[in-house]
Protein backbone atom coordinates (compact mmCIF):
# COMPACT_ATOMS: atom_id res chain seq x y z
CA UNK A 1 0.00 0.00 0.00
CA UNK A 2 2.87 2.17 0.63
CA UNK A 3 5.30 3.72 -2.16
CA UNK A 4 6.08 6.83 -0.48
CA UNK A 5 9.38 7.79 1.53
CA UNK A 6 9.86 6.60 4.81
CA UNK A 7 7.12 4.78 6.40
CA UNK A 8 4.96 7.01 5.59
CA UNK A 9 1.15 5.84 4.94
CA UNK A 10 -0.19 6.06 1.43
CA UNK A 11 0.43 6.46 -1.60
CA UNK A 12 1.15 9.40 -4.56
CA UNK A 13 -0.08 9.62 -8.20
CA UNK A 14 1.59 6.91 -10.34
CA UNK A 15 3.14 7.60 -13.71
CA UNK A 16 0.09 6.18 -15.43
CA UNK A 17 -2.13 8.18 -14.11
CA UNK A 18 0.12 11.03 -14.74
CA UNK A 19 0.33 10.36 -18.33
CA UNK A 20 -3.31 10.34 -18.18
CA UNK A 21 -3.66 14.26 -17.25
CA UNK A 22 -3.95 13.67 -13.70
CA UNK A 23 -1.79 15.58 -10.66
CA UNK A 24 -1.25 18.48 -13.64
CA UNK A 25 -2.83 22.04 -13.36
CA UNK A 26 -5.93 22.93 -13.53
CA UNK A 27 -8.48 20.59 -12.20
CA UNK A 28 -11.73 20.15 -10.68
CA UNK A 29 -11.98 18.35 -6.93
CA UNK A 30 -14.99 16.81 -6.21
CA UNK A 31 -15.42 16.00 -2.66
CA UNK A 32 -17.66 12.82 -2.42
CA UNK A 33 -17.14 12.11 1.23
CA UNK A 34 -14.89 12.63 4.19
CA UNK A 35 -11.67 12.52 2.79
CA UNK A 36 -12.58 10.82 -0.20
CA UNK A 37 -12.18 13.44 -3.23
CA UNK A 38 -12.34 13.14 -7.21
CA UNK A 39 -9.60 14.54 -9.61
CA UNK A 40 -11.00 15.92 -13.12
CA UNK A 41 -8.05 16.47 -14.80
CA UNK A 42 -8.99 19.93 -17.74
CA UNK A 43 -7.58 19.35 -20.98
CA UNK A 44 -7.11 22.18 -23.68
CA UNK A 45 -6.17 20.65 -26.77
CA UNK A 46 -6.58 21.46 -31.05
CA UNK A 47 -7.58 17.61 -31.33
CA UNK A 48 -9.34 15.04 -29.18
CA UNK A 49 -7.02 13.01 -27.19
CA UNK A 50 -8.39 9.85 -26.05
CA UNK A 51 -5.93 8.64 -23.50
CA UNK A 52 -6.53 11.27 -21.40
CA UNK A 53 -8.45 11.60 -18.77
CA UNK A 54 -11.40 14.18 -17.67
CA UNK A 55 -12.60 17.57 -19.13
CA UNK A 56 -11.27 17.61 -22.71
CA UNK A 57 -11.87 21.34 -24.49
CA UNK A 58 -11.30 22.53 -27.96
CA UNK A 59 -8.54 25.20 -28.21
CA UNK A 60 -5.94 26.23 -30.38
CA UNK A 61 -4.04 28.61 -27.75
CA UNK A 62 -0.21 27.34 -27.45
CA UNK A 63 -0.16 28.72 -24.16
CA UNK A 64 -2.08 26.57 -21.44
CA UNK A 65 -2.22 29.91 -19.44
CA UNK A 66 -4.76 31.85 -22.43
CA UNK A 67 -7.28 29.21 -21.63
CA UNK A 68 -7.39 29.68 -17.64
CA UNK A 69 -10.29 32.73 -18.36
CA UNK A 70 -12.99 29.87 -19.07
CA UNK A 71 -12.15 27.57 -16.54
CA UNK A 72 -14.87 29.48 -13.99
CA UNK A 73 -17.55 28.45 -16.41
CA UNK A 74 -16.05 25.15 -17.44
CA UNK A 75 -16.51 24.05 -13.74
CA UNK A 76 -20.10 25.58 -13.74
CA UNK A 77 -21.00 23.53 -16.77
CA UNK A 78 -19.43 20.26 -14.88
CA UNK A 79 -21.10 21.10 -11.53
CA UNK A 80 -24.12 21.82 -13.17
CA UNK A 81 -24.29 18.66 -14.97
CA UNK A 82 -23.18 16.92 -11.91
CA UNK A 83 -25.66 18.16 -9.71
CA UNK A 84 -28.35 16.90 -11.93
CA UNK A 85 -27.02 13.63 -12.67
CA UNK A 86 -26.95 12.98 -8.77
CA UNK A 87 -30.21 15.14 -7.75
CA UNK A 88 -28.13 16.34 -5.20
CA UNK A 89 -25.61 19.52 -4.51
CA UNK A 90 -21.71 18.72 -4.90
CA UNK A 91 -18.85 20.71 -3.32
CA UNK A 92 -16.18 21.22 -5.45
CA UNK A 93 -13.12 23.22 -6.37
CA UNK A 94 -11.71 24.37 -9.58
CA UNK A 95 -7.94 24.51 -8.82
CA UNK A 96 -4.99 26.15 -10.37
CA UNK A 97 -1.77 26.18 -9.03
CA UNK A 98 -0.01 25.17 -5.69
CA UNK A 99 -2.08 27.93 -3.76
CA UNK A 100 -5.09 29.07 -5.60
CA UNK A 101 -8.70 27.61 -5.85
CA UNK A 102 -11.81 28.61 -6.32
CA UNK A 103 -14.47 26.82 -4.04
CA UNK A 104 -18.15 26.43 -5.21
CA UNK A 105 -19.87 27.09 -1.99
CA UNK A 106 -24.09 27.48 -1.56
CA UNK A 107 -24.63 30.82 -2.98
CA UNK A 108 -20.87 31.35 -4.26
CA UNK A 109 -17.39 30.38 -5.36
CA UNK A 110 -15.02 31.67 -2.71
CA UNK A 111 -11.33 32.33 -3.81
CA UNK A 112 -8.85 30.34 -1.35
CA UNK A 113 -4.50 30.15 -1.27
CA UNK A 114 -4.69 26.53 -0.09
CA UNK A 115 -6.00 23.88 -2.35
CA UNK A 116 -7.24 20.20 -1.06
CA UNK A 117 -4.70 17.88 -0.11
CA UNK A 118 -4.22 14.22 1.15
CA UNK A 119 -7.33 11.79 2.14
CA UNK A 120 -8.47 9.37 -0.55
CA UNK A 121 -7.96 10.27 -4.41
CA UNK A 122 -10.11 8.82 -7.02
CA UNK A 123 -10.21 9.25 -10.67
CA UNK A 124 -13.67 9.73 -12.79
CA UNK A 125 -14.18 5.81 -12.61
CA UNK A 126 -13.49 5.62 -9.06
CA UNK A 127 -10.32 3.98 -9.15
CA UNK A 128 -8.34 4.98 -6.32
CA UNK A 129 -5.13 6.57 -7.93
CA UNK A 130 -3.47 8.60 -4.79
CA UNK A 131 -3.89 8.22 -0.91
CA UNK A 132 -2.55 10.65 1.64
CA UNK A 133 -0.41 12.72 -0.90
CA UNK A 134 -0.67 15.74 -2.64
CA UNK A 135 -2.95 15.97 -5.87
CA UNK A 136 -0.67 17.14 -8.11
CA UNK A 137 3.08 16.93 -9.20
CA UNK A 138 5.53 18.99 -8.77
CA UNK B 1 -16.79 40.94 11.22
CA UNK B 2 -15.03 39.62 8.27
CA UNK B 3 -14.70 41.98 4.94
CA UNK B 4 -15.32 40.61 1.98
CA UNK B 5 -14.76 41.83 -1.80
CA UNK B 6 -17.76 40.23 -3.58
CA UNK B 7 -16.68 40.04 -7.80
CA UNK B 8 -19.85 39.72 -9.53
CA UNK B 9 -19.54 38.83 -13.47
CA UNK B 10 -21.95 39.37 -16.20
CA UNK B 11 -22.84 35.90 -16.67
CA UNK B 12 -23.98 35.90 -13.04
CA UNK B 13 -21.10 33.80 -10.95
CA UNK B 14 -20.57 35.64 -7.98
CA UNK B 15 -16.65 35.91 -6.87
CA UNK B 16 -15.87 36.09 -2.99
CA UNK B 17 -12.37 37.24 -1.98
CA UNK B 18 -11.65 37.87 2.06
CA UNK B 19 -8.29 40.13 1.60
CA UNK B 20 -6.05 40.94 3.74
CA UNK B 21 -5.83 44.28 3.82
CA UNK B 22 -3.45 46.98 4.90
CA UNK B 23 -3.40 50.53 5.83
CA UNK B 24 -0.76 52.35 4.61
CA UNK B 25 0.12 56.67 4.69
CA UNK B 26 2.58 55.85 2.64
CA UNK B 27 3.51 56.79 -1.21
CA UNK B 28 5.96 54.42 -1.65
CA UNK B 29 5.16 50.81 -1.01
CA UNK B 30 7.07 47.94 -1.31
CA UNK B 31 4.82 45.01 -2.10
CA UNK B 32 6.56 42.06 -1.94
CA UNK B 33 8.02 42.76 1.63
CA UNK B 34 4.35 42.97 2.30
CA UNK B 35 3.02 39.73 0.88
CA UNK B 36 5.90 38.04 3.62
CA UNK B 37 3.00 38.86 5.99
CA UNK B 38 -0.11 38.75 3.85
CA UNK B 39 -0.95 36.02 1.54
CA UNK B 40 -3.32 36.81 -1.27
CA UNK B 41 -5.47 38.27 -1.54
CA UNK B 42 -4.10 41.57 -0.80
CA UNK B 43 -5.86 44.70 -0.19
CA UNK B 44 -3.59 48.18 -0.10
CA UNK B 45 -5.73 50.80 1.47
CA UNK B 46 -4.39 54.22 1.08
CA UNK B 47 -4.79 56.69 3.78
CA UNK B 48 -2.88 59.94 2.53
CA UNK B 49 -3.31 62.71 0.49
CA UNK B 50 -1.35 62.16 -2.18
CA UNK B 51 -2.17 61.63 -6.14
CA UNK B 52 -0.46 58.56 -6.85
CA UNK B 53 1.05 55.82 -4.97
CA UNK B 54 4.32 54.36 -5.95
CA UNK B 55 4.05 50.18 -6.04
CA UNK B 56 7.07 48.35 -6.42
CA UNK B 57 6.37 45.08 -7.63
CA UNK B 58 9.85 43.50 -8.44
CA UNK B 59 10.15 40.18 -7.97
CA UNK B 60 6.18 39.68 -7.44
CA UNK B 61 4.24 36.50 -7.89
CA UNK B 62 2.25 36.91 -10.81
CA UNK B 63 -0.69 38.67 -9.88
CA UNK B 64 -3.34 41.01 -11.33
CA UNK B 65 -3.83 44.47 -9.57
CA UNK B 66 -7.78 45.68 -9.45
CA UNK B 67 -7.50 49.21 -8.84
CA UNK B 68 -10.65 50.13 -7.40
CA UNK B 69 -12.84 53.31 -6.74
CA UNK B 70 -13.58 54.56 -2.99
CA UNK B 71 -16.80 52.39 -3.30
CA UNK B 72 -14.62 49.23 -4.28
CA UNK B 73 -16.14 49.40 -7.84
CA UNK B 74 -12.99 48.59 -10.80
CA UNK B 75 -11.27 51.87 -12.25
CA UNK B 76 -8.65 49.68 -13.73
CA UNK B 77 -6.26 46.43 -13.82
CA UNK B 78 -2.28 45.75 -13.99
CA UNK B 79 -1.24 42.82 -14.88
CA UNK B 80 2.21 41.98 -13.16
CA UNK B 81 4.03 39.05 -14.73
CA UNK B 82 7.66 39.00 -13.79
CA UNK B 83 9.68 36.99 -16.92
CA UNK B 84 12.81 38.92 -16.70
CA UNK B 85 15.13 40.34 -13.92
CA UNK B 86 14.68 43.73 -13.11
CA UNK B 87 12.76 46.19 -11.55
CA UNK B 88 9.17 47.01 -11.97
CA UNK B 89 7.10 49.36 -10.37
CA UNK B 90 3.72 51.21 -11.14
CA UNK B 91 1.61 54.10 -10.42
CA UNK B 92 -1.92 54.00 -9.14
CA UNK B 93 -4.19 56.92 -8.40
CA UNK B 94 -6.60 54.75 -6.65
CA UNK B 95 -6.51 54.38 -2.33
CA UNK B 96 -7.94 51.13 -2.81
CA UNK B 97 -5.43 48.45 -4.87
CA UNK B 98 -6.58 44.45 -4.97
CA UNK B 99 -4.18 41.73 -5.93
CA UNK B 100 -5.16 38.84 -6.92
CA UNK B 101 -2.55 35.90 -8.12
CA UNK B 102 -2.57 35.30 -11.76
CA UNK B 103 -3.86 33.27 -13.49
CA UNK B 104 -7.56 34.12 -12.70
CA UNK B 105 -10.34 31.58 -13.99
CA UNK B 106 -12.47 34.60 -15.79
CA UNK B 107 -12.14 37.71 -18.19
CA UNK B 108 -11.45 40.90 -16.45
CA UNK B 109 -13.63 42.29 -19.14
CA UNK B 110 -16.57 39.96 -17.95
CA UNK B 111 -16.02 41.93 -14.13
CA UNK B 112 -20.05 43.58 -13.88
CA UNK B 113 -19.16 44.94 -10.26
CA UNK B 114 -17.11 44.75 -6.98
CA UNK B 115 -19.09 45.58 -4.13
CA UNK B 116 -17.72 45.03 -0.35
CA UNK B 117 -19.96 42.85 2.23
CA UNK B 118 -19.13 42.00 5.84
CA UNK B 119 -19.95 39.23 6.75
CA UNK B 120 -19.56 37.52 10.43
CA UNK B 121 -16.76 35.25 10.92
CA UNK B 122 -17.64 31.91 11.08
Amino acid sequence: MSNSKNDEIGFSLSSQSIAKGHGQFPYIIVRLHYAIYLQEPIHFHPKKNNELIGINIDSNFENKIENFPKLLSIASEYKQSLDTKNNRNHRLCVVLSPNQAYYYEENEIRFLPSIPSGGTLVNSRKEIIAMGNSHFIS
Amino acid sequence: MEKQLVVRLKSGHEITFVPNEVILNNTFIDVPSLLNENKFPLLLHFTHEALVSTLNLSKMPDCVLLHLKDDFSPKSATYCINREIGDFAVHSQCKLVLFIPFPLPFELKKIKSIQLSKKSKS
